[in-house]
């Protein structure tokens, strides 16, 4: 038997999924021609509010990305008001994207030696950030940024900090991140309601989110060794020696060290589009199947908390979506174009 | 020229005039095979300036490819993994072509995009990479050419200065100073015949 907080918290999500935007309002806002007919059509919906907060002068691509991506943050964070226990530091473990997404921003700068102003995160409620921003933002180096983590879950950041200076890159302290991200994450589901579908939903993802890395840094030609350093240890579905078996294999025959077959048609699709040279259309492929591997957990889980993870990979979607919506309009794309690269 | 018309006819003058011209002569000569030089230059150039149609041509399918990425990341991604490429350090020297100064640009540190995550965005951060180079080419092939034309007219307003105006002026002063010796050598003998002829008659 659910406890009443789980189940009063998926009827609520079953309410705010209905202020999703739906495919054929996507559909209806790749006809329009201009950014600011996708903002007369948004203002019909529950971005209005935030909308509002535009003047017509500085409306652009950007600005709204921004209202996108504040919204996508109220969303997550407004489920806290509902959950409490193991399930509420599940989700907040998993809203604990958005902190690293702002982190990776962070450390970009900083290895450049260049400023970043808060305004270039992704909103967080004050209340809901475990890493003092302020604080980061001031740092002059990638190292002290790295200081501030002390006492946060990034801690394990410190340990790779001389990788870093030796391989000079951020993408370790990124996907350091990232994996510690994952790994946190994973480790909170054991005995969560529902875990073994939340388990299949996130697995699946960390599995497309290796697969993608692994694909990327072999296209790149990255060595063995960072290869190996660089991905998340988790294997969901993905066989134990994937990445030593990818690692000294080229990226068109990373679909011939797979065993599950529906990754091994993603991962052979992705190639494909990737010797034609159509890489953005390579990286959705394992976009797209996420959000519909979410889509369809929602659909068989109606009363299960899964449905709650679900809905938050579909505003992440949307978010996507209208991103790619709004700056494709402005860069004046192809109808057909923007519509191979939004997630229906 | 005021002061070439003022000369006045001796033989001292004219030895002078002679060598100066002989002197502007070689100067015209040499200034003549500079043109030619640079001529020969800017025409290896030009057949050059075609490569930025081209180096255009790839820029524009870069930007293409761009808008898709932009297009699926978003601005603020796109832009925050552009931050963690470092800068690109060039070393601007200037090298002279028959006078001519003309900048020689060289990559000194190329941009490290290494960094950068997105795969599409990497793709197309190693395209430019590999575009700047040309671009940087065309651009100094540009201002080389700039700078040879510049140079040329220069030259080619010397060349024909000299060739149109100021030698035909001393030749002109030459063959004046010639004509006024030739007259006043043409009266002396005149003169001393007379002065023979006067002291004959008085022998007689």
């Amino acid at each position: 038997m659910r406890s009443p907080k789980i189940i009063y918290l998926i009827a609520r999500v079953h309410g705010l999924k209905t202020h999703l935007l739906k495919s054929q309002q996507f559909i209806q806002m790749l006809r329009q021609t201009e950014v600011s007919e996708i903002y007369d059509f948004l203002l019909r919906s529950e971005y209005s509010k935030d909308l509002g907060m535009i003047s017509m002068e500085e409306l652009d691509a950007h600005e709204l990305e921004k209202i996108f991506y504040q919204k996508l943050s109220q969303r997550f964070f407004f489920l806290f008001q509902m959950t409490s226990g193991k399930t509420g530091q599940v989700l907040e473990d998993y809203c604990r994207r958005i902190e690293v997404e702002n982190l990776k921003r962070v450390t970009r700068a900083l290895h450049a030696k260049e400023k970043i102003s808060e305004g270039q995160l992704i909103p967080i409620p004050r209340k809901y950030q475990t890493v003092n921003f302020q604080a980061v933002l001031q740092s002059r180096t990638v190292k002290e940024m790295i200081s501030f983590l002390r006492e946060t879950a990034y801690e394990g950041l410190r340990e790779i900090a001389g990788l870093y200076e030796e391989y000079n890159n951020p993408q370790v302290i990124e996907t350091e991140a990232d994996r510690i991200y994952y790994e946190l994450l994973w480790k909170k589901l054991d005995k969560i309601v529902d875990e073994d579908e939340i388990r299949d939903l996130i697995g699946t993802e960390i599995d497309l989110k290796n697969l993608l890395n692994t694909l990327s840094l072999k296209y790149k030609g990255v060595g063995q060794e960072f290869l190996q350093r660089t991905v998340i240890n988790i294997h969901y579905r993905l066989p134990r020696d994937f990445i030593q078996e990818a690692a000294s294999a080229s990226y068109q025959k990373i679909p011939d060290v797979l065993t599950w077959p529906k990754y091994v048609e993603l991962t052979a699709k992705a190639v494909e589009l990737m010797n034609g040279e159509m890489i953005s259309e390579a990286e959705s492929v394992f976009s797209q199947h996420l959000y519909s591997y979410a889509e369809t957990a929602a659909l068989r889980n109606p009363n299960n908390l899964v449905y709650v993870f679900s809905y938050l990979y579909l505003c992440f979607r949307e978010a996507r979506n209208l991103t790619t919506l709004a700056t494709g309009k402005q860069l004046r794309l192809d109808d057909e174009k923007i519509r191979r690269l939004l997630f229906l | 020229m005021a002061s070439i018309d003022r000369t006045t006819a001796t033989r001292g003058n004219l030895l002078k005039l002679r060598t100066t011209v002989k002197f502007i002569e070689n100067a015209m000569d040499v200034l003549k095979m500079k043109r030619d030089r640079l001529a020969a230059e800017l025409n290896k150039l030009l057949h050059e300036l075609t490569r930025r149609q081209k180096a255009e041509k790839q820029l524009m399918e870069i930007y293409e490819d761009l808008k898709i990425t932009l297009a699926m990341l978003g601005y603020s991604a796109a832009f925050s993994e552009g931050l963690a490429i470092s800068k690109m350090k060039v070393e601007v020297n200037s090298v002279s072509i028959m006078g001519a100064i003309v900048p020689k640009l060289t990559i000194k540190e190329k941009p490290s995009i290494s960094s950068i995550e997105n795969v599409s965005l990497y793709r197309i951060a190693e395209k430019q990479l590999s575009l700047f180079g040309e671009l940087l080419n065309v651009a100094q092939i540009e201002a080389s050419v700039e700078r040879i034309a510049n140079e040329l007219m220069k030259v080619n307003r010397k060349v024909n200065a000299l060739e149109k105006v100021i030698i035909p002026t001393y030749t002109k002063q030459i063959r004046y100073i010639e004509n006024s010796l030739f007259d006043e050598e043409l009266e002396d003998f005149a003169r001393i015949k007379h002065v023979n002829a006067i002291l004959s008659r008085r022998r007689t």
